[in-house]
């Protein structure tokens, strides 16, 4: 593998069109990932510089590469961030009323409840509904079963249900 | 289970949707990776090579007494425990000791003493920093010199310890120290300042250690190493010269360079 090797002007060429295509689903991915902007792009930053240093050794597909770069940070960053005191939120419940915004209100509750997912459960969920990857694709890049990714994606989808007020879904749902 | 799905893929898209990715990220990153491997480049280049020459040559002239490098050129010559990123994976390498790094990643002192230099089996130390996808990323000091080591690793400050700063992936840098320790059941190892305060501890493995410690301007310009027992007994002392592990000094900073 040619880690770290010089960039010739072609690999360059080829890793800039590569960013443009890709980098801003990277970006978007992070984001999911770490519920934080300036963390996404910290994130993807590493993901990318890893990514040009094993470039011209890269056997698989470099969004492959990249997002699993990802992943690993992410769950780093969220293993640090455990061991810090818990911010106070001081955010007080809106009443669900039945008008329009119960949208936005569901929209926003499912994004907290998606950021107080634990990190696998998180990155499961994005891999396959975000990123749209299979359940075998998802399992490759998490290094885990396949039976895995499909008991974590449902045991994510039901933690979501759980912590989103049911009367705004059911609302929704309507 | 369905709705919920479709509801998730919906709110990911619609959140992320005005996150776009700065066009010059490209130039950063490639700037970076170009930063990054002159850095690694002049590592070897001037490091590595000095350390090289000045081990063997010192050997050489203690086995002959005369300058190698006017009359025994040929003496010595590159060997691939030095110039390749993971030592570890020439043929008669060993890995002595595993010390977990800061930001996941992971310090690893090789040994190996099959590499013959000048016709002489050499003795050769590597110390090299793993991130946390386990793949070498060139930090630390490689050095051989004549087997069998009997004044400490290659760079050493003085008997059994050498150091070197280190940058982890996020900039923050580090002292490294590391060496031997001949006391054979010396386990334990902690870094104290002259006032006795323990500022870092590490482990003792196979003779080894390597200890770290954030490389702040109020690290002392000196301090000792402090080996103990697996029952905590003290059984080796060494003084260690720490200043120049310090940062430089600045405004804020009273603390001398270097």
């Amino acid at each position: 593998m040619g880690r770290d090797r010089g960039m010739d002007v072609a690999a360059e060429a080829a890793f800039r069109e590569f960013v443009a295509a890709s980098g801003t689903r990277l970006l978007r991915t992070a984001y999911l990932l770490t519920g934080d902007r300036g963390h996404a792009e910290d994130l993807v930053q590493l993901a990318l510089e890893r990514t040009a240093r094993r470039w011209s050794g890269l056997a698989g597909s470099p969004d492959a590469f990249a997002r699993t770069v990802l992943l690993h940070a992410a769950t780093d960053r969220w293993r640090r961030r455990r061991a810090r005191v818990q911010e106070v939120s001081d955010e007080i419940d809106e009443p669900t009323v039945a008008d329009g915004t119960d949208q936005l209100l569901l929209r926003r509750d499912l994004m907290d409840a998606l950021r107080q997912l634990p990190p696998r459960q998180r990155a499961v969920l994005v891999l396959r509904y975000f990123v749209d990857l299979s359940e075998a694709e998802s399992a490759r890049e998490l290094g885990i079963s396949v039976g895995t990714v499909k008991s974590t994606a449902s045991r994510g989808l039901e933690r979501l249900r759980t912590l989103v007020p049911a009367d705004a879904y059911q609302e929704v749902q309507r | 289970m369905i709705e919920m799905e479709n509801l998730v893929r919906q709110l990911m898209i619609e959140q992320t949707d005005g996150l776009a990715l700065d066009p010059e990220t490209a130039n950063r990153v490639l700037t970076a990776a170009r930063r990054r491997r002159r850095r690694r480049e002049r590592l070897v280049l001037i490091a590595v090579p000095s350390a090289v020459v000045a081990l063997a040559a010192a050997g050489i002239a203690t086995a002959t007494g005369v300058m190698p490098w006017i009359t025994r050129e040929q003496q010595f010559t590159s060997t691939p425990f030095v110039t390749v990123s993971n030592p570890a994976t020439v043929a008669g390498s060993k890995v002595v000791l595993t010390v977990p790094g800061p930001e996941s990643t992971t310090f690893e002192v090789i040994t190996n003493n099959t590499v013959t230099i000048g016709g002489k089996v050499n003795s050769c130390v590597a110390v090299i920093n793993k991130d946390s996808q386990g793949q070498p990323q060139g930090a630390g000091l490689k050095g051989c010199g004549a087997a069998p080591r009997a004044s400490g690793p290659p760079g050493a400050a003085g008997a059994g310890a050498g150091s070197f700063d280190w940058q982890a992936p996020s900039g923050t840098k580090y002292a490294v120290v590391e060496g031997t320790e001949a006391t054979p059941n010396a386990a334990t190892v902690a870094l104290r300042d002259p006032n006795g305060a323990t500022i870092a501890t590490g482990q003792v493995a196979g003779g080894y250690f390597l200890i770290y410690t954030l490389a702040t301007p109020t690290l002392p310009s000196n301090g000792s190493l402090v080996f103990s027992d697996a029952s905590g007994e003290v059984v080796d002392k060494l003084s260690l010269d720490l200043s120049p592990l310090r940062p430089c000094t600045s405004a804020a900073s009273p603390a001398p360079c270097g």
